[in-house]
């Protein structure tokens, strides 16, 4: 059973709450404290899986508990609940909380995040990596590139295409737009599964404000326990199955959603790089093992990044077919759906740059193209890649 | 200086003067001989004119021996040269009869080789045929007055040249300026004031003020021009003209600031009245915009707060109805077994299973909890959707906009109001606690009120901010709201245990624009437009008690009876 604290300082907010999640009291354990120092006196009492706190709270405010949540429990998903309605609380509580709704928040909403929530834990046992993962603000992107794009924002005539230019190619920073448009503080009416999208709806100024304010990606810069050349060359693979799938993509997908969500298909190798360098190799080997069952505590790379991008609140579909990414055939689907596009993206992509096991990961995936009835339109796709790679030779120069 | 005096001979060689009292011939010597005058006579011999005689003075006056003044060539050697031709020639012309006076001033040169100015003035007589015989002359030294003379042009063009000036400044001013005698008749009126009247300052001259200014603004001016002169001081005063419709002001009102005070001559005389007018009605508007600028920027602030505090209740009340509405659903499915069960009772059936459905169904549910949570979330509802009607009349109360007029209020209820708008922007930094007395309806714009006592609640609020920021550890915050009546007078305190006010800005705080805050929160204007608003709107007093560390208090005491706009 899943336990999850609710705090605000209004205890009418939390009688309300408590009323309206009533149906799920056989599923979920549900505490309702009141304030800060109430919670955290809970949470030492027993571990919970999420916590939902409103964030203006006399003596201890929501982001003070959550950044202590982080500290004491990393596994715990952090949720914002907040009434209030300005951008900079928001962009304020991007580094800690994972999630962020705003007051009022109907029943259906509040019921459809703590579900998905709930299920995405279920993706991965290993406590150690739930809390590794739940402590995790933002990835690292190469400062070449976090410099290049603060650049960009600086320029007064900066448009949304000069913008779009680079944050295509950085993993990291697209995870975090993401994570930010999908929020419900926005309130949009669909999810928001591309990176164009996502900007369109942010506007370059609010990007750049985010940008330069949130301290995460300001680190990031500077983390360096990756080296940055490791890093850019696993963008460059990132990079390069998301141009593949946009070109062999069926028509009917969107070009923004198909290439973004191959983009971040590997997001998980960069979360192992970065929270679990094993000693004795070096951190950028995670970046370019093969693309096996091999299991980090458990999880593979593609669960691992999924429950990443899961916490985060990035939409469902991005989120599995992430999870899904080198075994399609586990879910159900009719047709060619964006997790094959992705699968066969991917395949190609390594095959390309002659990642490990590269040759081998295409026989099975040739395998599961007679299957689809898809083989025939192989040479045509191995064009697409070539093409495409040379296209990025030209964008990445 | 000139001794007119009739001169006839009756003597040759001496000249006897006819006057009063007879004299000697000793006598009237030394009287010449002493004269600032030097005295001569001419004669003529065989046409050639000459000096007979001279006063001994001239040694005194000119510096010449007497013997040689009588030299013939004398005269014309020490006639400046200048002047000498115009001499000659007048002389020349010269007619002679009997009696005629002939006047020249030149410059003649005294012995030490200076010249000096002269007037020589000459009595003529003639002979039977019309020839000279002989005149009778003085030279008086006339420097001194020919220098006072141009001196006193000098100063005349000067004096021209400033009046000029003067006049040049008055007509540009774009303020009006006029001049009363005693009387209240113009003396002096400048352009701006004779454009604006549509007359012009000599039409305006002389006439009564009082005759020539609309009736109403007539007898304020009659009445200040005689406080003026009882109190002799300058007298300031905001004047108000009313819309006229053939006047010159047509459109809206025209706010003139007045200055006036006594034209005084230059013994400290009273000669009448000085009046200078600037129209402030542009100043005034715009005071007013900013105001209600200044109260929108203050609603905008608060909006965000305003916005959580809808934002909240709305939450709970959701939920509570989501919760009521499956409670709901739930109790019926127990009130329809209730309801078979009835049936079967009715039909002689049998109860037990319909019993035991009925206790299978209530724990599915949780009946007690339903039992107990139904009416809670009705009376959440209840009070979720008054706090929500409560911010937004206290918002609309604030923030409607200003009327001109003012209402009778119960200023209680207006703090409620404010505070309540205030609340988010409070609550997390103090309590505030309120203790409000009786108060009668004060007449006031309630407006504008409501725009002082944020103000102050915000400073508070910052003044607190600061201290625990300053030092966390200190005791919470609290703002102490508190209302009297007292004398005719309603006095409004707002006490803080923030920061307090140090001693080198206190003189300042009211100032418009000061602040000791960094950007962002605030503009400086909160106390300055209080101040305006307490002390100039409505006759008032906004003053404060402040103990550095340990908070402060600011006091509004507001008339019962309205006073009325400062005179």
């Amino acid at each position: 059973m899943k336990r999850i604290l609710f705090v605000d300082d209004d205890p009418m907010v939390l009688e309300g709450l408590e009323n309206m999640l009533r149906s799920e009291r056989r599923r979920w354990r549900m505490v309702f404290a009141v304030g800060g120092t109430d919670a955290l006196a809970a949470m030492e009492a027993e571990p919970f899986d999420i916590v939902v706190s409103d964030m203006r709270m006399p003596k201890m405010d929501g982001l003070a508990l959550l950044r202590r949540t982080r500290e004491r429990f990393p596994k715990t998903v952090r949720i914002i609940l907040s009434g209030h309605t300005e951008l900079e609380e928001m962009i304020k509580s991007v580094d800690i909380a994972h999630q962020f709704l705003s007051k009022p928040c109907g029943a259906a909403v509040l019921k459809e995040v703590l579900n998905r929530t709930c299920n995405l834990m279920d993706l991965l046992d290993e406590e150690s990596l739930c809390r590794a993962i739940g402590q995790i603000s933002a990835l690292p992107t190469p400062p070449r590139m976090y410099e290049r794009l603060i650049e960009t924002l600086s320029a007064p005539a900066c448009t949304l295409e000069d913008v779009l230019e680079i944050l295509e190619q950085d993993v990291a920073m697209c995870a975090k737009v993401l994570q930010l448009v999908n929020s419900a503080f926005f309130g949009l009416e669909r999810p928001v599964l591309g990176i164009r999208e996502a900007l369109q709806h942010l506007g370059v100024n609010l990007l750049k404000n985010i940008v330069l304010s949130v301290e995460s990606m300001e680190e990031l810069g500077g983390a360096a326990r990756l080296p940055a050349s490791a890093v850019e060359e696993f963008q460059t693979h990132a990079l390069l199955t998301a141009h593949i799938a946009a070109r062999i993509r069926p028509e009917t997908m969107s070009r923004d959603e198909v290439f973004t969500a191959a983009l971040l298909h590997d997001i998980g190798r960069l979360i192992i790089a970065q929270a679990f360098p094993r000693e004795g190799t070096v951190a950028s080997a995670a970046l370019f093992a093969p693309d096996d069952d091999s299991r980090l505590h458990g999880a593979t790379h593609a669960e691992i990044g999924a429950y990443l991008l899961g916490i985060w609140g990035l939409p469902h579909p991005i989120v599995e077919a992430v999870a899904h990414h080198h075994r399609p055939e586990r879910v159900a689907h009719d047709g060619l759906d964006v997790i094959d596009v992705i699968y066969l993206a991917n395949l190609l992509a390594r095959q390309h740059l002659g990642l490990p096991e590269a040759e081998a990961d295409f026989e099975r995936g040739l395998a599961y193209l007679r299957q689809l009835g898809l083989e025939a339109r192989l040479p045509e796709w191995r064009q697409a890649a070539q093409e495409a790679a040379l296209q990025l030779k030209g964008v990445q120069a | 200086m000139i001794c007119p005096f009739d001169a006839s001979f009756r003597d040759e060689g001496a000249l006897v003067i006819a006057m009063n009292a007879p004299m000697t011939k000793e006598e009237l010597l030394d009287l010449l001989n002493s004269s600032p005058a030097v005295t001569y006579v001419l004669r003529s011999d065989s046409d050639f004119i000459h000096m007979s005689w001279i006063s001994q003075n001239v040694q005194h006056v000119f510096g010449f021996e007497p013997e040689a003044a009588l030299s013939p060539t004398w005269w014309l050697e020490n006639v400046h040269p200048d002047d000498l031709l115009v001499l000659e020639n007048q002389l020349r012309r010269e007619s002679f009869h009997q009696g005629r006076r002939s006047v020249n001033e030149y410059r003649f040169r005294h012995a030490d080789g200076h010249y000096v100015w002269i007037r020589d003035e000459r009595n003529i007589f003639a002979t039977e045929e019309g020839g000279f015989k002989k005149a009778v002359g003085t030279l008086i030294d006339i420097t001194d007055q020919r220098q006072a003379a141009t001196m006193l042009k000098r100063a005349e063009e000067q004096h021209a040249v400033s009046e000029l000036k003067f006049r040049h400044i008055l007509n540009q001013l774009p303020d009006y300026v006029y001049v009363l005698d005693n009387d209240g008749r113009f003396l002096l009126a400048n352009a701006a004031l004779c454009t604006a009247m549509q007359v012009t300052e000599e039409a305006l001259l002389g006439v009564s003020a009082f005759d020539f200014f609309p009736s109403g603004s007539a007898r304020m001016l009659k009445q200040d021009m005689l406080r003026i002169f009882e109190t002799g001081e300058l007298l300031q005063s905001e004047v108000v003209i009313p819309p006229q419709k053939d006047g010159p002001y047509p459109h809206g009102e025209l706010r003139l600031l007045s200055t006036r005070f006594p034209y005084r001559g230059p013994d400290g005389q009273r000669l009448g009245l000085v009046v200078m007018a600037s129209d402030v009605s542009e100043t005034r508007r715009m005071e007013v915009e900013l105001r209600h600028a200044q109260k929108l920027e203050s609603v905008g602030r608060l909006a965000s707060g305003v916005a959580h505090e809808i934002n909240t209740p709305i939450q709970f009340v959701g939920d509570s109805a989501y919760f009521l509405e499956s409670a709901f659903q739930d109790r019926q499915a127990v009130v329809r077994l209730y309801q078979e069960l009835r049936d079967a009772v009715a039909n002689g059936a049998d109860p037990a299973p319909l019993v035991e459905a009925i206790r299978q169904a209530e724990e599915e549910v949780d009946a007690d909890y339903l039992q107990a949570q139904i009416p809670k979330a009705l009376a959440r509802i209840q009070d979720g959707v008054g706090r929500v009607a409560t911010i937004v009349r206290a918002m609309k109360e604030f923030a409607y906009p200003d009327r001109q007029e003012k209402n009778p209020a119960d200023l209680n209820k207006a703090l409620l109001s404010t505070i309540t708008v205030a609340r988010n922007e409070l609550k997390h930094t103090a309590t505030v606690q309120t203790d409000f007395g009786e108060l009668p309806q004060v007449l006031c714009r309630v407006g504008d009120l409501n725009q002082v006592f944020l103000n102050l609640l915000v400073n508070a609020a910052h003044a607190i901010e600061d201290r625990l920021a300053a030092a966390p550890e200190g005791p919470e915050g609290l703002i102490a709201v508190r209302t009297r009546c007292e004398d005719g007078w309603v006095r409004v305190s707002i006490q803080d245990n923030g920061m307090g006010i140090p001693d080198e800005i206190r003189e300042r705080i009211f100032e418009p624009f000061f602040t000791s805050k960094e950007v962002g929160r605030g503009t400086g204007q909160g106390l300055s437009i209080a101040r305006s608003i307490v002390v100039d709107k409505h006759g008032g007093a906004l003053d404060f008690e402040t103990e550095p560390g340990a908070g402060t208090t600011f006091i509004i005491s507001l008339p019962i009876e309205a006073s009325g706009e400062a005179a």
